[in-house]
C-alpha cells in the first residue's frame, strides 16, 4: 500500500529498491531442451513484486502455474528465463540465505515418528548442521514453546501427529516454517484440505501471527473469498500459459475479523474478483 | 477382583465370544487327532497323544538343548539378516547407479530356491571354519538337574547354519528398506530442498524413517524365513539343532518322538514369531501407519 | 516385494533433479554393465588371489563344472521339476477351491483363519521327514512322491491366503451393492469375487512356484531320492562349490523363467491393473 512509496523515498531511487520477493520477466518451460512439440509453457513473462510485510495472494484456475510460481520462489524449481529474487538475491545463487524463506505445504509435513515439538525443531536441526544458523539449540527450544502457544497448540508438544486433527497438524506445519524466523513465508494452499470452519479459524490465526511477526507472505489459494479476506493484494493468474492477468488491491481495513466478511466492501471486492476469474475460463 | 471394572469384564467377555469358534475348532482338531490315532491303532502311522507326550518327556533334556541351539542360530541369523538388509538396502536405495546395476542379480538371487544354496554355505564354513562369538550355559542346565553345564553349552557363532538362515531372511527386509526409502512423499523432498538439506541429512531425517514401517512389517517375514533357513540347513548339515532331531527320529522310526519334535518346533516358532511381532508393535510410535 | 522395488525404480526419487536420464535404455544398460562387471570382478579376484578352485571357483570354473555335469543335471531335473510343477499346480487348484467356501461363510472363516495363518507362520518344511515316513508306508519304491507332497504342502498355505485375501477384499460399496441386488454366493463369485481375486492369485502364483521348488528340493535332501536337490546335497560330500554353484545357476534361471511366464500371463489376463515382476507383499 504505502510501503512501496515509503521505500522509494527512503532510498531515493525507485530502480534500486530491493523488493522482498521479486519475479522479473520469469518464464518456466518444461521440456525446454526436448523437441519443441513436447515443451509446456507453465509460466510466461511473470513480473511480480512483493514488498516487505505485504500479504499477497495468488489465485487462478487449476493448472495455471500457481504452485510452480511458489516453488520457484522457494528455490525448488529454477526459472527458464528471468530471475526470481528474495531480498535482492537470486534464489538460485549460493548467496541466497535459506533461512530467510519458509514454505508451508498443503498437506502436513509433520513426520509421523516425531512428536510435535521434535517436528518443530526439525528445520533448525538441519539448518544448524549446515551452518546456516548459529544460535544455541536451547534458544530454539524456547522458541518452539513460544510457537506452540502462538499457534494454539499448547500442551500438545509431546503428542504425535497421528493423534492430532488435520487442522492441528497444519498448525504444526506452520510452526515448522516459523521456528527459524524466516522473513518470507510461502504458503501453498495451506488450508486447502481442511473443512470450512477450521479454515476460517486458521485464517484468523494466520492474520494474527502475521500481525505479530510482520513477515512477508505469498499465499496461494483457490478460495477467492479467502484471498480477499487475507491479502493486501490479489494476483490473478491465467492458465496455459500462466500469466499475470490482473492484480487487485484489497483496501479493507485491518485488523480484519469475523465481521469483515459481511462488510459491503468485502462483498464488492469478492464479486470483482469472481468476475475477473470468470472471464478467464 | 477389585479394580476389574464393568467395562473390562464386558470387553473380556466379548473377546472370548469372538475367539469361541476358534477355540472349538482347536479342540476339535485335538480330538480328531486322538480319534484317528486310536482308530488306526498301531502307533506306526499316527502317534496318539499319550505316546507323543511320553516320547517327549523321555527326551525332554535333549529337546531343550537342541531347541536352544536351533534358536540361538535363528537369533544370529535374524540379527545378521536385519542389519545387513537395512544397511545394504539403504546403500542401494540411495545410489541409483548401484541399484540399476545390481537389480537383476538381486532378483535372480531371490528367485533361486534357497535350499540349493544351503550346501554352499555349509561347505564354506566346513572348510573355512566357523567363528564362535561366545558360549553360554543354556537354560537346560537350570531346568534339568541331571544335566551338567558342559552338556548344556550353547555356542553363539557364525557358521553355515546361521549364515544360511541369514541369507534366507535377508531379502524381505532388504527389499522393504529400498521400497520404503524410495516412497518418501514429494513434499518431504521439497521441505528438504527449502531447508538446504544434504543427501545424508535427507536419509538421516526423512528417508530412513520413511522406511521403518516397511522394515517393521517385513520383520515378520524375516523371522519366519530365518527359522526356515536354519532348519533346512540343519537337515543337511548339522548333528546339532532340533532340525536334526526330526531326521534322527525318522531314521530310528520313533514316531512318537517325531510327532513330538514337530509339534515342539511349531510351537516354539510360533511363540518366537509372536514375540517379534509384539516387540515391533511396542517399539512403534503410537498411531503410526503400520 | 521386488516388484514394488522394480516398479518404483522408475518413479522412485522424484523432483525432476536426476543427473542420469531415467529411461529404459539407461536402466537396461546399467543392469547389463553390472552383470558384466560382476563376472569380471569375480574372475579377477579368484585368479589374482589364486584361490583354491575347489572352494572358491571363478566363473569359468563354474561354467566348466556345469558342462561336465550337464548330463547328470539333465537326468535329474525332470524329477525335481515334475514334483515342483505338479505340486505347484495342485496347490494352486486347491487354494482356490478351499478359499471359496471359506470366503462364503464368515463363521467358518473366523474359526479357521487363525489356524491357517498359524500354519503359514510355522516352518512347514520341518515336517519333511514325517511326510517321507508316511509316504514310505504307502510305497517304498515311489518314495519320490514325498517330494510332490512337500511341494504342495509348502506352496499351498501362502497361496490359500492370497486367494482368500483376493476374494474377500472388495470394497464396502460393492459389497453393499451385491446385498441390495440379493446376489447369491455363486453370483458374487461369478460377477465380482473371481475377477477381483485374480491379481492376488497371480501374486501368490509367483511366490508359489519358488515355494514348491523348495518343498521338492528339501524332500530330496532328506530322502535322497534322485533329483536336483540330491545332486546339490551330494556337493557337500565332494566339497565342490563349483558343482553347488552350477546347480544354483540352473535352478535360478528356471525359477526366474517361470516367474516371468506367470508375469506375462498375468499382464495379458489382467488388463485393468499394472502387473509387477515379483508381486507385492
Amino acid at each position: 500500500m504505502n510501503n512501496k512509496i515509503e521505500q522509494q523515498s527512503r532510498t531515493g531511487d525507485a530502480e534500486s529498491v530491493d523488493h522482498t520477493i521479486s519475479f522479473d520477466s520469469v518464464d518456466k518451460v518444461y521440456g525446454a531442451d526436448a523437441i519443441a512439440e513436447e515443451s509446456v509453457v507453465a509460466l510466461q513473462d511473470i513480473d511480480l513484486d512483493v514488498e516487505r510485510g505485504e500479504f499477497v495472494s495468488v489465485v487462478g484456475p487449476s493448472g495455471c502455474g500457481k504452485t510452480t510460481l511458489l516453488h520457484m520462489a522457494a528455490g525448488i524449481l529454477d526459472a527458464t528465463d528471468g530471475s526470481v529474487q528474495i531480498n535482492g538475491v537470486d534464489v538460485q545463487s549460493p548467496q541466497h540465505e535459506r533461512k530467510e524463506v519458509g514454505l508451508v505445504f498443503q498437506h502436513p509435513v509433520a513426520l509421523d515418528w516425531r512428536t510435535v515439538r521434535k517436528n518443530i525443531m526439525l528445520p533448525v536441526q538441519i539448518l544448524k548442521e549446515n551452518g546456516a544458523i548459529n544460535e544455541d539449540m536451547s534458544y530454539y527450544e524456547d522458541r518452539a514453546d513460544e510457537l506452540l502457544s502462538l499457534v494454539g497448540l499448547e500442551g500438545f508438544g509431546d503428542a504425535y501427529p497421528n493423534e492430532l486433527s488435520g487442522g492441528m497438524q497444519q498448525r504444526v506445519t506452520i510452526s515448522q516454517s516459523l521456528i527459524y524466523n524466516p522473513s518470507v513465508l510461502l504458503m501453498d494452499e495451506p488450508f486447502g484440505s481442511l473443512d470450512a470452519m477450521t479454515k476460517d479459524e486458521l485464517n484468523l490465526e494466520l492474520l494474527r501471527i502475521w500481525r505479530e511477526t510482520e513477515k512477508t507472505i505469498l499465499f496461494i489459494t483457490h478460495d477467492l473469498d479467502e484471498a480477499v479476506f487475507l491479502s493486501d493484494r490479489v494476483v490473478v493468474l491465467s492458465p496455459r500459459p500462466g500469466e499475470v492477468a490482473d492484480v487487485i488491491d484489497i483496501d479493507l481495513d485491518r485488523p480484519r475479523g469475523e465481521d469483515t466478511r459481511g462488510s459491503t466492501r468485502f462483498v464488492e471486492l469478492s464479486a470483482e474478483l469472481h468476475q475477473h476469474f470468470k472471464s478467464l475460463q | 477382583m477389585s479394580g476389574l471394572s464393568e467395562r473390562q469384564l464386558a470387553l473380556a467377555k466379548r473377546w472370548i465370544k469372538r475367539q469361541f469358534p476358534t477355540l472349538v475348532t482347536g479342540v476339535l482338531f485335538i480330538v480328531l487327532w486322538e480319534v484317528i490315532a486310536r482308530v488306526i491303532g498301531n502307533n506306526r502311522i499316527v502317534a496318539d497323544i499319550g505316546y507323543t507326550v511320553s516320547s517327549l518327556q523321555a527326551q525332554a533334556d535333549t529337546i531343550v538343548v537342541r531347541v536352544s541351539e536351533t534358536f540361538s542360530s535363528v537369533i544370529v541369523a535374524f540379527i545378521l539378516a536385519v542389519v545387513l538388509g537395512v544397511l545394504l538396502g539403504m546403500v542401494v536405495a540411495e545410489i541409483y547407479t548401484l541399484r540399476q546395476m545390481t537389480m537383476p542379480l538381486i532378483i535372480f538371487a531371490y528367485a533361486v530356491p534357497h535350499p540349493v544354496l544351503a550346501p554352499m554355505f555349509i561347505i564354506w564354513f566346513l572348510v573355512g571354519g566357523s567363528f564362535t562369538l561366545f558360549t553360554f550355559t543354556g537354560p537346560s542346565a537350570y531346568i534339568f538337574p541331571a544335566m551338567t553345564a558342559a552338556d548344556a553349552q550353547i555356542a553363539i557363532g557364525i557358521n553355515g547354519v546361521s549364515t544360511f538362515g541369514a541369507w534366507v531372511g535377508f531379502f524381505p527386509v532388504f527389499i522393504s528398506t529400498i521400497t520404503g526409502m524410495n516412497e518418501l512423499e514429494e513434499r518431504y523432498q521439497h521441505l528438504g530442498t527449502v531447508l538446504g538439506a544434504t543427501r545424508w541429512q535427507m536419509v538421516k531425517y526423512f528417508r530412513f524413517w520413511r522406511a521403518l514401517p516397511n522394515i517393521a512389517s517385513s520383520i515378520k517375514s524375516t523371522v519366519q524365513l530365518s527359522i526356515v533357513g536354519v532348519i533346512v540347513a540343519e537337515f543337511i548339515a548339522s548333528s546339532s539343532g532340533i532340525g536334526y532331531q526330526i531326521i534322527l527320529a525318522w531314521k530310528t522310526g520313533d514316531l512318537g518322538y517325531m510327532f513330538g519334535v514337530v509339534l515342539v518346533i511349531m510351537l516354539v516358532s510360533y511363540t518366537f514369531f509372536q514375540l517379534a511381532v509384539w516387540t515391533v508393535k511396542y517399539v512403534t510410535p503410537p498411531g503410526s501407519t503400520t | 516385494m521386488i516388484g514394488s522395488a522394480v516398479r518404483k525404480l522408475g518413479d522412485g526419487i522424484t523432483g525432476g533433479r536426476f543427473s542420469i536420464d531415467d529411461d529404459r535404455l539407461t536402466r537396461w544398460t546399467l543392469s547389463g554393465l553390472g552383470l558384466v562387471l560382476l563376472i569380471a570382478f569375480w574372475e579377477a579376484v579368484t585368479t589374482v588371489l589364486s584361490l583354491n578352485p575347489k572352494y572358491f571357483p571363478g566363473p569359468m570354473g563354474v561354467v566348466n563344472e556345469l558342462i561336465r555335469i550337464w548330463p547328470a543335471i539333465v537326468a535329474a531335473l525332470p524329477n525335481t521339476l515334475s514334483a515342483a510343477l505338479v505340486g505347484y499346480l495342485l496347490a494352486l487348484a486347491l487354494s482356490i477351491v478351499v478359499a471359496i467356501p471359506l470366503v462364503a461363510s464368515d463363521r467358518i472363516l473366523n474359526a479357521l483363519m487363525p489356524f491357517i495363518i498359524g500354519t503359514n507362520t510355522v516352518p512347514r518344511i520341518a515336517m519333511t521327514p514325517l511326510v517321507i515316513y508316511w509316504v514310505s508306508f504307502y510305497s517304498v519304491s515311489m518314495l519320490y512322491l514325498a517330494n510332490y507332497v512337500m511341494a504342495v504342502w509348502v506352496a499351498f498355505f501362502p497361496m490359500l491366503i492370497a486367494a482368500i485375501d483376493g476374494f474377500r477384499s472388495i470394497d464396502e460399496d460393492t459389497e453393499n451393492m451385491l446385498e441390495v441386488y440379493g446376489a447369491t454366493t455363486w453370483q458374487e463369485f461369478k460377477y465380482v469375487r473371481f475377477k477381483n481375486g485374480l491379481p492376488f492369485i497371480f501374486d501368490g502364483m509367483k511366490i508359489g512356484f519358488v515355494l514348491a521348488m523348495i518343498g521338492a528340493v528339501v524332500g530330496e535332501f532328506v530322502s535322497g531320492t534322485f533329483g536336483i536337490g540330491s545332486q546339490a546335497a551330494s556337493a557337500i560330500g565332494r566339497t565342490s562349490i563349483a558343482r553347488a554353484f552350477a546347480i544354483v545357476l540352473v535352478l535360478g534361471l528356471i525359477s526366474t523363467g517361470v516367474v516371468l511366464i506367470v508375469y506375462l500371463i498375468e499382464s495379458k489376463m489382467i488388463f485393468w491393473r499394472e502387473s509387477s515382476i515379483m508381486g507385492d507383499e
